[in-house]
Protein backbone atom coordinates (compact mmCIF):
# COMPACT_ATOMS: atom_id res chain seq x y z
CA UNK A 1 0.00 0.00 0.00
CA UNK A 2 1.18 3.16 -1.21
CA UNK A 3 1.74 6.50 1.51
CA UNK A 4 -1.01 7.82 -0.35
CA UNK A 5 -3.60 4.96 0.45
CA UNK A 6 -2.59 5.85 4.37
CA UNK A 7 -4.04 9.24 4.34
CA UNK A 8 -7.24 7.83 2.06
CA UNK A 9 -8.46 3.76 2.52
CA UNK A 10 -11.09 2.76 0.38
CA UNK A 11 -13.10 2.37 3.50
CA UNK A 12 -13.19 6.05 4.19
CA UNK A 13 -13.77 7.66 0.71
CA UNK A 14 -17.22 5.39 0.77
CA UNK A 15 -17.91 6.21 4.03
CA UNK A 16 -17.32 9.91 3.14
CA UNK A 17 -19.22 10.48 0.17
CA UNK A 18 -21.80 8.02 1.31
CA UNK A 19 -22.13 10.69 4.38
CA UNK A 20 -21.99 13.60 2.05
CA UNK A 21 -24.87 12.39 -0.25
CA UNK A 22 -27.05 11.59 3.18
CA UNK A 23 -26.37 14.75 4.59
CA UNK A 24 -27.22 16.63 1.59
CA UNK A 25 -30.51 14.12 1.29
CA UNK A 26 -31.25 14.56 5.03
CA UNK A 27 -30.68 18.75 4.80
CA UNK A 28 -33.45 19.06 1.66
CA UNK A 29 -35.70 16.42 3.27
CA UNK A 30 -35.99 17.76 7.25
CA UNK A 31 -35.86 21.46 5.85
CA UNK A 32 -38.74 20.81 3.17
CA UNK A 33 -40.93 18.92 6.30
CA UNK A 34 -39.67 21.78 8.86
CA UNK A 35 -40.71 24.59 6.15
CA UNK A 36 -43.74 22.47 5.21
CA UNK A 37 -46.29 24.43 3.35
CA UNK A 38 -48.91 23.97 0.88
CA UNK A 39 -48.14 24.70 -2.54
CA UNK A 40 -44.72 25.14 -1.98
CA UNK A 41 -41.96 23.69 -4.06
CA UNK A 42 -40.06 21.24 -1.94
CA UNK A 43 -40.26 17.54 -1.38
CA UNK A 44 -43.77 16.23 -0.82
CA UNK A 45 -44.24 15.78 2.95
CA UNK A 46 -44.91 12.21 3.01
CA UNK A 47 -42.17 11.49 0.67
CA UNK A 48 -39.74 13.37 2.31
CA UNK A 49 -40.33 11.47 5.56
CA UNK A 50 -39.83 8.36 3.97
CA UNK A 51 -36.31 9.24 2.44
CA UNK A 52 -35.38 11.46 5.64
CA UNK A 53 -36.38 8.43 8.49
CA UNK A 54 -34.36 5.95 5.79
CA UNK A 55 -31.44 8.26 5.63
CA UNK A 56 -31.34 8.73 8.99
CA UNK A 57 -31.14 4.76 9.38
CA UNK A 58 -28.21 4.48 6.82
CA UNK A 59 -26.35 7.05 8.42
CA UNK A 60 -26.31 5.68 11.69
CA UNK A 61 -25.28 2.67 10.17
CA UNK A 62 -22.46 4.63 8.65
CA UNK A 63 -21.31 6.25 11.60
CA UNK A 64 -20.81 2.79 13.00
CA UNK A 65 -18.89 2.07 10.00
CA UNK A 66 -16.80 5.22 10.45
CA UNK A 67 -16.31 4.53 14.23
CA UNK A 68 -15.17 1.10 13.94
CA UNK A 69 -12.32 2.05 11.36
CA UNK A 70 -11.40 4.57 13.56
CA UNK A 71 -10.32 1.91 15.90
CA UNK A 72 -7.87 0.96 13.43
CA UNK A 73 -4.80 3.49 11.96
CA UNK A 74 -7.56 6.30 11.65
CA UNK A 75 -7.98 7.03 14.89
CA UNK A 76 -4.62 7.62 15.50
CA UNK A 77 -5.58 11.76 13.68
CA UNK A 78 -8.38 12.22 16.49
CA UNK A 79 -5.84 11.22 19.17
CA UNK A 80 -2.68 12.70 18.75
CA UNK A 81 -0.96 16.23 18.36
CA UNK A 82 -3.16 17.49 21.51
CA UNK A 83 -0.06 19.78 23.01
CA UNK A 84 0.51 22.03 19.41
CA UNK A 85 -3.26 22.83 19.26
CA UNK A 86 -3.56 26.15 20.30
CA UNK A 87 -0.52 27.34 18.62
CA UNK A 88 -1.50 25.52 15.86
CA UNK A 89 -4.76 26.76 15.49
CA UNK A 90 -3.30 30.61 15.47
CA UNK A 91 -1.14 29.66 12.96
CA UNK A 92 -4.27 27.90 10.83
CA UNK A 93 -6.54 30.89 11.20
CA UNK A 94 -3.77 33.27 10.68
CA UNK A 95 -3.35 31.28 7.08
CA UNK A 96 -6.71 31.55 6.04
CA UNK A 97 -7.42 35.12 7.11
CA UNK A 98 -4.26 36.05 5.72
CA UNK A 99 -1.43 33.98 4.27
CA UNK A 100 -3.71 32.02 2.07
CA UNK A 101 -4.52 35.96 0.22
CA UNK A 102 -0.45 35.90 -0.39
CA UNK A 103 0.51 32.65 -1.47
CA UNK A 104 2.23 31.67 1.60
CA UNK A 105 2.69 27.76 2.15
CA UNK A 106 0.32 25.89 4.36
CA UNK A 107 1.29 26.02 7.65
CA UNK A 108 -0.03 22.19 8.18
CA UNK A 109 2.05 19.39 6.98
CA UNK A 110 -0.32 16.00 6.59
CA UNK A 111 1.99 12.54 7.05
CA UNK A 112 0.58 9.57 7.39
CA UNK A 113 0.94 10.00 11.84
CA UNK A 114 -1.59 13.71 11.36
CA UNK A 115 -3.09 14.25 8.57
CA UNK A 116 -5.66 16.91 9.94
CA UNK A 117 -4.58 20.05 10.40
CA UNK A 118 -5.46 21.45 13.57
CA UNK A 119 -8.57 23.11 12.26
CA UNK A 120 -10.06 20.12 11.04
CA UNK A 121 -9.13 17.79 13.96
CA UNK A 122 -11.02 20.40 16.34
CA UNK A 123 -14.01 20.50 13.64
CA UNK A 124 -14.14 17.18 12.58
CA UNK A 125 -13.69 15.93 16.85
CA UNK A 126 -17.07 18.41 17.44
CA UNK A 127 -18.52 17.52 14.53
CA UNK A 128 -18.31 13.55 14.35
CA UNK A 129 -18.05 12.66 18.21
CA UNK A 130 -20.55 15.36 19.66
CA UNK A 131 -22.60 17.09 17.09
CA UNK A 132 -23.79 13.70 15.04
CA UNK A 133 -24.10 11.76 17.80
CA UNK A 134 -26.46 13.54 19.27
CA UNK A 135 -27.96 14.66 16.31
CA UNK A 136 -28.50 10.43 15.81
CA UNK A 137 -29.80 10.08 18.98
CA UNK A 138 -32.69 12.44 18.95
CA UNK A 139 -33.13 11.62 15.48
CA UNK A 140 -33.72 8.16 17.13
CA UNK A 141 -35.87 8.95 19.62
CA UNK A 142 -38.45 10.48 17.21
CA UNK A 143 -38.81 7.34 15.86
CA UNK A 144 -40.34 6.47 19.22
CA UNK A 145 -41.87 9.54 20.52
CA UNK A 146 -44.07 7.54 23.30
CA UNK A 147 -41.35 6.07 24.90
CA UNK A 148 -39.52 10.03 25.04
CA UNK A 149 -40.15 11.99 28.04
CA UNK A 150 -43.25 14.02 28.79
CA UNK A 151 -41.50 17.08 29.77
CA UNK A 152 -38.00 18.02 28.89
CA UNK A 153 -35.81 21.40 29.62
CA UNK A 154 -39.29 23.28 30.41
CA UNK A 155 -41.56 21.68 27.10
CA UNK A 156 -42.75 18.33 25.78
CA UNK A 157 -40.07 16.17 25.51
CA UNK A 158 -40.65 15.61 21.76
CA UNK A 159 -40.62 19.55 21.20
CA UNK A 160 -37.17 19.63 22.93
CA UNK A 161 -35.50 16.41 21.14
CA UNK A 162 -37.16 18.00 17.73
CA UNK A 163 -35.58 22.04 18.20
CA UNK A 164 -32.23 20.06 19.17
CA UNK A 165 -32.37 18.10 16.09
CA UNK A 166 -33.00 21.27 14.13
CA UNK A 167 -30.37 23.14 15.78
CA UNK A 168 -27.70 20.61 14.98
CA UNK A 169 -29.18 20.30 11.48
CA UNK A 170 -28.47 24.06 11.08
CA UNK A 171 -25.02 23.73 12.73
CA UNK A 172 -24.27 20.69 10.07
CA UNK A 173 -25.50 22.58 7.20
CA UNK A 174 -23.06 25.21 8.11
CA UNK A 175 -20.72 22.62 8.58
CA UNK A 176 -20.92 21.55 4.45
CA UNK A 177 -20.83 24.33 3.15
CA UNK A 178 -17.64 25.35 5.21
CA UNK A 179 -16.14 22.00 4.41
CA UNK A 180 -16.73 21.68 0.78
CA UNK A 181 -15.72 25.44 0.48
CA UNK A 182 -12.42 24.90 2.02
CA UNK A 183 -11.87 21.87 -0.06
CA UNK A 184 -11.39 23.65 -2.77
CA UNK A 185 -8.12 25.32 -0.92
CA UNK A 186 -5.68 22.74 -2.50
CA UNK A 187 -3.19 23.22 -5.42
CA UNK A 188 -5.85 23.48 -7.68
CA UNK A 189 -9.69 24.20 -7.04
CA UNK A 190 -10.61 20.56 -7.20
CA UNK A 191 -7.82 18.98 -6.11
CA UNK A 192 -8.52 17.79 -2.76
CA UNK A 193 -11.87 16.87 -4.57
CA UNK A 194 -10.00 14.42 -6.93
CA UNK A 195 -7.63 12.99 -3.81
CA UNK A 196 -10.95 12.45 -1.99
CA UNK A 197 -12.55 10.52 -4.44
CA UNK A 198 -9.66 8.40 -5.93
CA UNK A 199 -7.53 8.43 -2.78
CA UNK A 200 -4.30 8.42 -4.65
CA UNK A 201 -4.01 11.09 -7.55
CA UNK A 202 -1.03 13.06 -5.81
CA UNK A 203 1.98 10.97 -4.20
CA UNK A 204 3.01 12.12 -0.51
CA UNK A 205 5.80 14.56 -0.54
CA UNK A 206 9.02 11.84 0.12
CA UNK A 207 9.57 11.90 4.36
CA UNK A 208 13.00 12.19 3.97
CA UNK A 209 12.91 15.28 1.56
CA UNK A 210 9.83 16.53 4.05
CA UNK A 211 13.07 16.25 7.47
CA UNK A 212 15.76 17.60 5.64
CA UNK A 213 13.29 20.66 4.45
CA UNK A 214 11.45 22.20 7.45
CA UNK A 215 9.89 24.59 5.14
CA UNK A 216 8.29 22.64 1.84
CA UNK A 217 7.41 24.08 -1.12
CA UNK A 218 3.55 25.78 -0.95
CA UNK A 219 2.37 23.23 -4.08
CA UNK A 220 3.69 20.09 -2.39
CA UNK A 221 2.02 20.99 1.03
CA UNK A 222 -1.49 22.94 -0.11
CA UNK A 223 -2.13 19.70 -1.79
CA UNK A 224 -2.20 17.61 1.35
CA UNK A 225 -4.35 19.45 3.74
CA UNK A 226 -8.02 18.26 2.60
CA UNK A 227 -10.50 19.67 4.90
CA UNK A 228 -12.38 16.88 3.01
CA UNK A 229 -10.49 14.10 5.00
CA UNK A 230 -12.22 12.86 7.29
CA UNK B 1 -94.33 34.58 22.17
CA UNK B 2 -93.06 30.82 22.82
CA UNK B 3 -89.96 31.90 22.83
CA UNK B 4 -90.50 34.41 25.59
CA UNK B 5 -92.10 31.80 27.71
CA UNK B 6 -89.79 29.20 27.33
CA UNK B 7 -87.44 31.93 28.64
CA UNK B 8 -89.24 32.72 31.09
CA UNK B 9 -89.68 29.14 32.54
CA UNK B 10 -85.42 28.72 32.20
CA UNK B 11 -85.11 31.89 33.76
CA UNK B 12 -87.48 30.60 36.88
CA UNK B 13 -85.31 27.43 36.31
CA UNK B 14 -82.26 29.06 36.93
CA UNK B 15 -83.63 31.03 39.76
CA UNK B 16 -84.79 27.93 41.45
CA UNK B 17 -81.80 26.70 41.58
CA UNK B 18 -80.19 23.92 39.78
CA UNK B 19 -79.04 21.99 42.72
CA UNK B 20 -82.60 21.72 43.73
CA UNK B 21 -84.27 20.32 40.90
CA UNK B 22 -81.26 17.98 40.22
CA UNK B 23 -80.66 16.21 43.73
CA UNK B 24 -83.78 14.29 43.39
CA UNK B 25 -83.61 12.90 40.03
CA UNK B 26 -80.50 12.24 40.79
CA UNK B 27 -81.67 9.60 43.22
CA UNK B 28 -82.31 7.39 40.21
CA UNK B 29 -80.29 8.38 37.08
CA UNK B 30 -76.72 8.99 38.79
CA UNK B 31 -74.63 5.66 38.51
CA UNK B 32 -76.17 2.41 38.72
CA UNK B 33 -80.00 4.12 37.50
CA UNK B 34 -80.53 1.41 35.57
CA UNK B 35 -80.32 -1.30 37.63
CA UNK B 36 -82.94 0.56 39.67
CA UNK B 37 -86.01 1.53 37.40
CA UNK B 38 -84.09 2.01 34.19
CA UNK B 39 -84.13 4.92 32.77
CA UNK B 40 -80.77 7.29 31.25
CA UNK B 41 -78.01 6.99 33.31
CA UNK B 42 -76.24 10.60 34.34
CA UNK B 43 -72.96 10.82 35.60
CA UNK B 44 -73.31 13.74 38.52
CA UNK B 45 -69.52 14.70 37.95
CA UNK B 46 -69.67 15.00 34.44
CA UNK B 47 -73.05 16.80 34.56
CA UNK B 48 -71.91 19.14 37.25
CA UNK B 49 -69.06 20.17 34.45
CA UNK B 50 -71.44 19.98 31.84
CA UNK B 51 -72.14 23.43 30.06
CA UNK B 52 -75.69 22.92 30.32
CA UNK B 53 -75.23 22.29 33.91
CA UNK B 54 -76.87 25.84 34.98
CA UNK B 55 -80.43 24.43 33.86
CA UNK B 56 -80.78 21.43 36.34
CA UNK B 57 -83.00 18.82 35.20
CA UNK B 58 -86.06 20.11 34.66
CA UNK B 59 -84.21 23.22 32.94
CA UNK B 60 -85.03 20.75 29.83
CA UNK B 61 -87.63 18.21 30.94
CA UNK B 62 -89.98 20.54 31.79
CA UNK B 63 -93.26 18.89 32.40
CA UNK B 64 -93.78 15.46 33.37
CA UNK B 65 -90.94 14.21 35.20
CA UNK B 66 -91.41 15.57 38.38
CA UNK B 67 -93.27 12.32 39.49
CA UNK B 68 -92.11 8.83 38.80
CA UNK B 69 -93.28 7.37 36.72
CA UNK B 70 -92.58 10.31 34.56
CA UNK B 71 -96.04 10.96 32.24
CA UNK B 72 -93.37 12.65 29.97
CA UNK B 73 -90.85 11.14 27.73
CA UNK B 74 -87.43 11.61 26.65
CA UNK B 75 -89.41 12.93 23.46
CA UNK B 76 -91.38 15.36 25.46
CA UNK B 77 -87.81 17.09 26.90
CA UNK B 78 -87.03 20.70 25.05
CA UNK B 79 -85.11 20.00 21.64
CA UNK B 80 -82.05 21.77 21.40
CA UNK B 81 -83.56 24.24 18.70
CA UNK B 82 -86.19 25.40 20.96
CA UNK B 83 -83.44 27.28 22.86
CA UNK B 84 -80.93 27.89 20.21
CA UNK B 85 -83.12 28.33 17.21
CA UNK B 86 -82.51 32.54 16.77
CA UNK B 87 -79.51 32.70 19.99
CA UNK B 88 -77.42 35.18 18.56
CA UNK B 89 -76.14 35.85 21.96
CA UNK B 90 -74.62 32.31 21.82
CA UNK B 91 -70.28 31.99 21.15
CA UNK B 92 -70.99 30.69 17.68
CA UNK B 93 -72.32 31.20 14.41
CA UNK B 94 -75.54 28.75 14.89
CA UNK B 95 -76.74 29.56 11.37
CA UNK B 96 -73.50 28.77 9.88
CA UNK B 97 -73.77 25.30 12.32
CA UNK B 98 -77.03 24.45 10.58
CA UNK B 99 -75.68 25.38 6.72
CA UNK B 100 -72.73 23.20 7.47
CA UNK B 101 -74.44 20.64 8.73
CA UNK B 102 -76.92 19.81 6.09
CA UNK B 103 -73.78 20.15 3.97
CA UNK B 104 -72.37 16.84 6.38
CA UNK B 105 -72.40 13.14 5.36
CA UNK B 106 -74.30 12.70 8.75
CA UNK B 107 -77.23 14.61 6.93
CA UNK B 108 -77.29 13.64 3.70
CA UNK B 109 -76.11 10.28 3.98
CA UNK B 110 -76.27 8.83 7.33
CA UNK B 111 -79.79 10.18 8.66
CA UNK B 112 -81.81 13.28 6.88
CA UNK B 113 -83.24 13.60 11.15
CA UNK B 114 -80.00 13.14 12.55
CA UNK B 115 -79.98 15.41 15.69
CA UNK B 116 -77.28 17.63 17.71
CA UNK B 117 -77.45 15.30 20.62
CA UNK B 118 -76.33 12.81 18.87
CA UNK B 119 -72.79 13.85 19.45
CA UNK B 120 -73.64 16.40 21.65
CA UNK B 121 -74.62 14.68 24.86
CA UNK B 122 -76.44 17.64 26.90
CA UNK B 123 -75.83 15.69 30.29
CA UNK B 124 -72.32 16.10 29.91
CA UNK B 125 -71.68 18.15 26.64
CA UNK B 126 -68.73 20.45 26.63
CA UNK B 127 -67.09 22.98 24.39
CA UNK B 128 -63.56 22.61 23.89
CA UNK B 129 -62.81 26.71 25.23
CA UNK B 130 -64.51 25.03 28.70
CA UNK B 131 -62.29 21.99 28.64
CA UNK B 132 -58.89 21.50 30.98
CA UNK B 133 -57.12 20.68 28.42
CA UNK B 134 -56.48 19.96 24.74
CA UNK B 135 -55.46 16.60 25.18
CA UNK B 136 -58.90 16.18 27.55
CA UNK B 137 -60.84 17.62 24.04
CA UNK B 138 -59.32 15.04 22.22
CA UNK B 139 -60.30 12.49 24.25
CA UNK B 140 -63.67 13.24 24.81
CA UNK B 141 -64.10 14.73 20.71
CA UNK B 142 -62.89 11.33 19.24
CA UNK B 143 -64.86 9.20 22.02
CA UNK B 144 -68.09 10.55 20.62
CA UNK B 145 -67.07 9.51 17.13
CA UNK B 146 -66.04 5.93 18.12
CA UNK B 147 -69.62 5.50 19.56
CA UNK B 148 -71.06 4.99 16.46
CA UNK B 149 -67.99 4.54 14.22
CA UNK B 150 -65.73 1.11 14.89
CA UNK B 151 -61.62 1.88 14.80
CA UNK B 152 -60.87 3.13 11.70
CA UNK B 153 -57.71 2.57 9.66
CA UNK B 154 -55.73 4.80 8.47
CA UNK B 155 -52.74 2.72 8.04
CA UNK B 156 -51.36 5.42 5.38
CA UNK B 157 -50.93 7.81 8.57
CA UNK B 158 -47.44 7.24 10.37
CA UNK B 159 -47.38 7.54 14.02
CA UNK B 160 -51.35 6.77 13.76
CA UNK B 161 -51.58 6.37 18.01
CA UNK B 162 -49.68 9.79 18.72
CA UNK B 163 -52.11 11.33 15.74
CA UNK B 164 -54.95 10.17 17.55
CA UNK B 165 -53.67 11.84 20.76
CA UNK B 166 -53.19 14.88 19.42
CA UNK B 167 -55.74 15.56 16.91
CA UNK B 168 -60.04 14.74 16.60
CA UNK B 169 -60.77 13.21 13.62
CA UNK B 170 -63.46 16.14 13.12
CA UNK B 171 -60.38 18.22 12.19
CA UNK B 172 -59.25 15.87 9.49
CA UNK B 173 -62.62 14.54 8.24
CA UNK B 174 -64.36 18.20 7.74
CA UNK B 175 -64.01 20.69 4.63
CA UNK B 176 -60.17 22.44 4.44
CA UNK B 177 -59.11 25.20 6.67
CA UNK B 178 -62.45 26.57 7.41
CA UNK B 179 -63.65 26.71 11.08
CA UNK B 180 -66.38 24.16 10.71
CA UNK B 181 -66.57 21.25 12.13
CA UNK B 182 -69.53 20.14 11.62
CA UNK B 183 -69.62 20.00 7.81
CA UNK B 184 -68.23 16.32 7.84
CA UNK B 185 -67.43 15.10 5.13
CA UNK B 186 -66.87 11.32 3.30
CA UNK B 187 -63.97 9.49 4.53
CA UNK B 188 -63.17 9.76 0.69
CA UNK B 189 -62.67 13.78 0.75
CA UNK B 190 -61.08 13.79 4.46
CA UNK B 191 -57.77 15.75 4.57
CA UNK B 192 -55.08 13.62 3.57
CA UNK B 193 -52.13 16.42 2.52
CA UNK B 194 -49.87 16.31 5.78
CA UNK B 195 -49.24 19.65 4.93
CA UNK B 196 -52.08 21.06 5.83
CA UNK B 197 -51.65 20.49 9.40
CA UNK B 198 -48.14 20.13 9.79
CA UNK B 199 -47.47 23.87 8.74
CA UNK B 200 -47.21 27.53 10.04
CA UNK B 201 -50.52 28.11 8.88
CA UNK B 202 -51.85 24.84 10.59
CA UNK B 203 -55.78 24.41 10.32
CA UNK B 204 -55.67 23.07 13.69
CA UNK B 205 -55.52 26.61 14.39
CA UNK B 206 -58.82 27.05 13.19
CA UNK B 207 -60.22 24.10 14.31
CA UNK B 208 -58.96 22.26 17.56
CA UNK B 209 -57.21 25.52 18.40
CA UNK B 210 -59.40 28.03 17.74
CA UNK B 211 -60.62 29.05 21.05
CA UNK B 212 -56.65 29.78 22.50
CA UNK B 213 -55.21 29.98 19.44
CA UNK B 214 -56.34 33.95 19.10
CA UNK B 215 -55.21 34.47 23.19
CA UNK B 216 -52.19 32.55 22.85
CA UNK B 217 -50.21 32.49 19.55
CA UNK B 218 -48.44 35.73 19.85
CA UNK B 219 -46.06 33.86 22.44
CA UNK B 220 -42.59 35.17 21.97
CA UNK B 221 -40.16 33.64 19.40
CA UNK B 222 -42.47 30.61 19.15
CA UNK B 223 -44.52 29.35 15.93
CA UNK B 224 -48.03 28.48 17.27
CA UNK B 225 -46.97 28.01 21.00
CA UNK B 226 -50.29 27.18 21.27
CA UNK B 227 -49.79 23.89 19.35
CA UNK B 228 -45.90 23.11 20.56
CA UNK B 229 -47.60 23.76 24.39
CA UNK B 230 -49.75 20.57 23.45
CA UNK B 231 -47.81 18.55 21.42
CA UNK B 232 -45.10 18.88 18.54
CA UNK B 233 -45.72 18.90 15.06
CA UNK B 234 -43.06 19.46 12.48
CA UNK B 235 -43.55 21.86 10.13
CA UNK B 236 -46.12 24.00 12.60
CA UNK B 237 -44.10 24.55 15.93
CA UNK B 238 -40.85 25.67 15.85
CA UNK B 239 -38.66 28.29 18.01
CA UNK B 240 -38.59 30.97 15.32
CA UNK B 241 -35.39 32.89 16.88
CA UNK B 242 -33.35 29.45 16.13
CA UNK B 243 -34.66 29.85 12.49
CA UNK B 244 -33.82 33.08 12.14
CA UNK B 245 -30.23 32.98 13.42
CA UNK B 246 -29.66 29.92 11.68
CA UNK B 247 -31.13 31.25 8.57
CA UNK B 248 -28.43 34.21 9.15
CA UNK B 249 -25.83 32.49 10.10
CA UNK B 250 -26.31 30.14 7.05
CA UNK B 251 -26.64 33.34 4.87
CA UNK B 252 -23.26 34.89 6.32
CA UNK B 253 -21.38 32.08 6.17
CA UNK B 254 -21.81 31.22 2.54
CA UNK B 255 -21.34 35.42 2.00
CA UNK B 256 -17.85 34.97 3.30
CA UNK B 257 -17.26 32.08 1.59
CA UNK B 258 -17.79 33.72 -1.46
CA UNK B 259 -16.05 37.21 0.10
CA UNK B 260 -13.05 34.56 0.66
CA UNK B 261 -13.35 32.87 -2.43
CA UNK B 262 -13.16 36.32 -4.50
CA UNK B 263 -10.51 37.90 -2.29
CA UNK B 264 -8.47 34.20 -3.36
CA UNK B 265 -9.35 35.25 -7.08
CA UNK B 266 -7.71 38.44 -6.87
CA UNK B 267 -4.74 37.67 -5.29
CA UNK B 268 -3.84 34.98 -7.70
CA UNK B 269 -4.90 37.44 -10.33
CA UNK B 270 -2.29 40.38 -9.23
CA UNK B 271 0.53 37.63 -8.52
CA UNK B 272 0.22 36.62 -11.81
CA UNK B 273 0.57 39.87 -13.35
Amino acid sequence: MSARHALYPLWLRIWHWSNALLFLTLIVTGTSMHFAHPGQPQVDFRTARLIHNSCGILLTAFYLVFLCGNLGRNGRHYSRGWNELPRGLVRQLRYYFHGIFLGAPHPHHPSPEQKFNPMQKVAYLVMMYAALPVLTVTGWALFFPDKTPEHMLGTTGIGALATAHSALGYLFSLFMVVHIYLGTTGDTSTALFKNMLLGDVTPLPDPEESSASPLPSPAANDTHCNPAQS
Amino acid sequence: MSVLLIALALSASVLRGAEDNTAPCMDCHAGNAQSKRGGTEIDPARFARATHSFLGCTGCHLDGFSAYPHKATRKDALDCMTCHAGDSSAPYNRAQIEADLNKSVHIFVADPNFKCTYCHWPHDFLPVRKMKSIAEAVEIGNKVCMECHATPKHTWIPMWELHTKAARCVDCHTAGKEETIHHILPASRAQRDCVNCHSRDSLLLRKLYKHIAARQRSQEGMVNAVIFNNAYMIGATKFEWLDRISILLFGMTVAAVFVHGAGRRLARGRKKR
